[in-house]
């Protein structure tokens, strides 16, 4: 529980800090899809590589990975039909039978029915939890958070000198 | 306040300012990666190769239990390649000298197989082995650790410790104590107690005893004289004529079929009895007989403790070279039992169902289903395609010039399809060996792992040999000339073994106390210029037939026959003697106990069966002449009346 609680503090930091709506939608969507992948395969390390290079909320993906998997595991049986509807078409065996005698890619294990449903699931679905995320995050920015900024409560706290000595060691240290 | 607003007013400003606008990639981090990367490599390119030496090192040096020495080592990354130099295994038993030593070791990996998470190597070379090689300093020893040796070559070893007990005789000297006169009295007195027909014989007469009590008490329930009279006086009270009715008639018939039925009851009882106990005393009788067999196996125990000796060719030759045989036997079951445990051969139906039964676990949630596709390449785990060896001789104890190639070494032979296959050619020159051919060929690909041995040693200096060494004969050679062609073959448990060697050049060694042999063993020393010794196994490790046949044996045979044959019948006729009187007479008390106990426990039931026969037969006759009687009367009647009517 401790876990899950620091988890949603640390989700709430980030979209109360001045983070991008951009790299913070992005984390959430690598999150998205490294959350609904069932094992660490090789599009893990793929994703991972990609949250390395490009300008991505780290925190973002990591938090939405963690949260993602709750849900993806409730999703299991919907991933196992939509994977093996996809490895049984059979137009794409002979692409199959080719990844599967090539060097390396068997290591995605893209032949489990779980991995590939989660797979076509999570990468289809990962522009739209993009979107959305950008939207709402800007949204709750807008509406929650500057108004809550506009509080009498808020602007007493900032008054504190406790508050003057915690962003100064905010700034400094964070 | 208007300085706290200024001041608040001041960080406003300080968080509106823009802030410098970052790229999408993230190169603060990716230029640490690269330097890690670089890092990495250079450490690879300059110490990787020490650090994995020493390692190697360290580890065999606990794996071996001593010291594993390796001069360098490279491997490389692009060309997926590994080459060993100066690799020195130290002798366990001897510190200062290499159980082996290899020149290099090359392995060229398949980098196709290695992105597939398995090891292939396309070439490898073995060059410049030494065996038995002086170390430069003794090698570092650790002391062992209980060894968790397999079931199976432990089984194998205590049947092949029992086969060598078994030819651990002295043929020679036991002829030269029976030639001297054995003396069966002083063995006799020193084991009459370990006689088997001597314990039999007690344990059967204990085991009559108690039957014998047994049986007393059973007679005791049986019907007695007092129950039979009792029976008597029944059916003797039974109305048997006068009917006044015919319902009279039928109330005795009744009363007699009663009886009868009482009478048959105890009749049964005692033919139970009857039966059962002449099954006991078959039983004893049998174990009697028994007792005969035993007295041939105290013969020849007997004959065994006194190393009376069997002078036929083929055990001569067992006595003399089986030792010698089982002992390279065993060394090669250790190697086999090796290979079937690494390179697995095809498991059968019914292993499969046992594994399968074992794995059941509750299967995980959520594991989905593992499509599979034809597989158009896979290679196993391991994979040796084919090793060069080679070995020029060197000053070392055990080196040779040699040439041969290892092909298809692999973990999963069954997928490979081909079996392991190893080619050796060359001579020992140091060790004066000349003409080795060597063909190992290791089938595991079926259900049944076949491994298969062609050998030929074309010439293989013997220096003393001794067939015979003891106080009384020493018999061997100083030196000889061997050759020998073997085949073996081990399919599944089955060993078949096949090998002729031939022995020339003979410089014996022959000297005996007691003058005949010494006359007998000259005579073969002087005739014998050259001999064959065929050697056959078959069976298994647990359980293996050694059959031997070697022209010394015949020639030792031949000229042994005519001096010992009569001493050695005397012997025998003596040992079986005195093992007959020693338990003769308790044999004849055994034989006249068992008979009593037929005659005492016979007769009682005999004569109650003849006593309850006669009164059944009795109360049978009184049953029909009562209803003979009213039958006549009822006929006299019938024709009394037929009389009085007139037609």
């Amino acid at each position: 529980m401790g876990l899950i609680l620091k988890q949603i503090f640390q989700f709430i930091k980030l979209l109360n800090s001045d983070t991008e709506t951009g790299p913070l939608a992005a984390g959430l969507a690598c999150g998205f899809i490294l959350g609904m992948t069932p094992s660490f395969s090789l599009q893990t390390v793929l994703v991972i590589l990609i949250l390395f290079t490009f300008r991505i909320q780290m925190g973002a993906a990591f938090i939405g990975a963690f949260f993602f998997k709750f849900i993806a595991f409730m999703l299991d049986p919907v991933f196992h039909s939509i994977g093996s509807a996809v490895l049984e078409i059979e137009g794409m065996k002979g692409l199959y039978t080719s990844l599967y005698n090539m060097p390396i890619i068997p290591f995605t294990r893209f032949n489990n029915s779980i991995v590939m449903g989660s797979a076509v699931v999570s990468i289809l679905l990962a522009p739209f939890v993009y979107i959305l995320s950008r939207i709402l995050i800007a949204k709750y920015r807008k509406t929650v958070v500057e108004r809550f900024q506009q509080t009498k409560f808020w602007k007493a706290i900032k008054a504190t000198s406790f508050y003057k000595w915690y962003h100064s060691y905010n700034s400094l240290y964070n | 306040m208007t300085e706290d607003n200024n001041q608040n007013q001041v960080e406003d400003a300080k968080a509106k300012k823009p802030k410098k606008k970052k790229g999408p990639i993230r190169f603060e981090a990716i230029i640490p990666l690269v330097l890690v990367l670089v890092l990495i490599s250079l450490y690879s390119m300059f110490f990787l190769d020490s650090h994995l030496r020493r390692a190697i090192e360290l580890g065999a040096l606990y794996a071996h239990r001593a010291e594993v020495n390796i001069k360098s080592l490279n491997l490389s990354f692009t060309n997926a390649s590994l080459v060993m130099t100066g690799l020195q295994v130290t002798n366990y038993d001897k510190p200062e000298e290499n159980l082996v030593e290899i020149g290099r070791i090359s392995f060229d990996l398949s980098w196709d197989a290695l992105l597939r998470a398995k090891f292939v190597v396309d070439n490898s070379e073995i060059t410049s082995i030494q065996i038995n090689s002086k170390r430069k300093r003794p090698g570092r020893i650790l002391e062992k650790t209980k060894s968790a040796e397999k079931v199976g070559t432990q089984l194998s070893n205590v049947a092949l410790d029992a086969a060598k007990d078994e030819y651990e005789g002295n043929i020679l000297g036991d002829t030269a104590t029976v030639l001297s006169g054995a003396k069966p009295e002083d063995q006799l007195k020193k084991i009459e107690g370990d006689l088997k027909a001597s314990g039999k014989l007690k344990e059967i007469e204990k085991a009559l005893k108690d039957k014998e009590k047994e049986w007393q008490k059973r007679l005791a329930t049986l019907p007695k004289d007092s129950d039979l009279k009792a029976l008597e006086t029944k059916f003797k009270s039974i109305k048997t004529s006068n009917f006044k009715n015919p319902a009279e008639v039928q109330k005795s018939v009744k009363a007699f079929e009663q009886v009868f039925k009482e009478a048959d009851t105890k009749l049964k009882e005692v033919k139970t009895a009857g039966s059962d106990l002449d099954k006991d005393i078959k039983t004893y009788k049998g174990a009697f007989n028994e007792l005969e067999q035993m007295v041939q196996k105290d013969i020849k125990d007997l004959e065994k403790r006194l190393n009376i000796p069997k002078l036929d060719a083929q055990n001569i030759s067992k006595m003399l070279f089986g030792k010698i045989i089982i002992d390279k036997l065993g060394k090669y079951s250790k190697w086999i039992n090796m290979a079937r445990e690494y390179m697995p051969p095809k498991k059968s139906a019914d292993e499969k169902a046992a594994k399968k039964e074992e794995a059941i676990t509750p299967k995980e949630r959520a594991l989905g289903r593992n499509y599979t596709f034809p597989k158009a390449k896979s290679y196993p785990l391991f994979w040796l395609k084919k090793a060069k060896i080679s070995s020029k001789s060197s000053d070392a104890e055990f080196s040779g010039d040699l040439e041969g190639e290892l092909v298809h070494v692999t973990s999963n032979p069954v997928l490979l399809g081909k079996p392991t296959v190893l080619n050796l050619k060359g001579d020992f020159p140091k060790q004066k060996i000349f003409g080795m051919e060597a063909k190992v060929t290791i089938d595991h690909t079926t259900e049944k792992p076949i491994e298969t041995l062609d050998l030929v040693l074309g010439r293989v200096p013997v220096e003393k040999m001794m067939l015979s060494d003891s106080e009384d004969v020493s018999f061997g050679f100083n030196s000889a000339q061997t050759r020998t062609v073997a085949k073996a073959t081990m399919q599944g448990q089955e060993i078949n073994l096949n090998a002729t060697t031939l022995f020339t050049q003979l410089d014996y060694v022959n000297k005996a106390k007691s003058p005949i042999l010494n006359e007998v063993l000259a005579g073969v020393a002087k005739d014998l210029n050259k001999f064959d010794l065929v050697t056959k196994v078959t069976g298994s490790f647990s359980k293996f037939n050694l059959g031997l046949k070697s022209g010394l044996g015949q020639a030792l045979q031949n000229s042994l026959k005519k001096q010992l044959d009569q001493q050695i019948q005397k012997a025998r006729k003596q040992i079986k003697e005195m093992v007959d009187s020693k338990i003769k007479g308790e044999k004849d008390k055994l034989q006249s106990q068992i008979n009593q106990f037929e005659k005492k426990l016979g007769a009682p039931i005999n004569n109650a069966k003849g006593k309850i026969e006669g009164t059944k037969k009795n109360i049978e006759d009184s049953k029909k002449k009562a209803v003979n009687s009213e039958k006549k009367k009822i006929e006299n009647k019938a024709k009394d009346l037929l009389k009085g009517i007139k037609f």
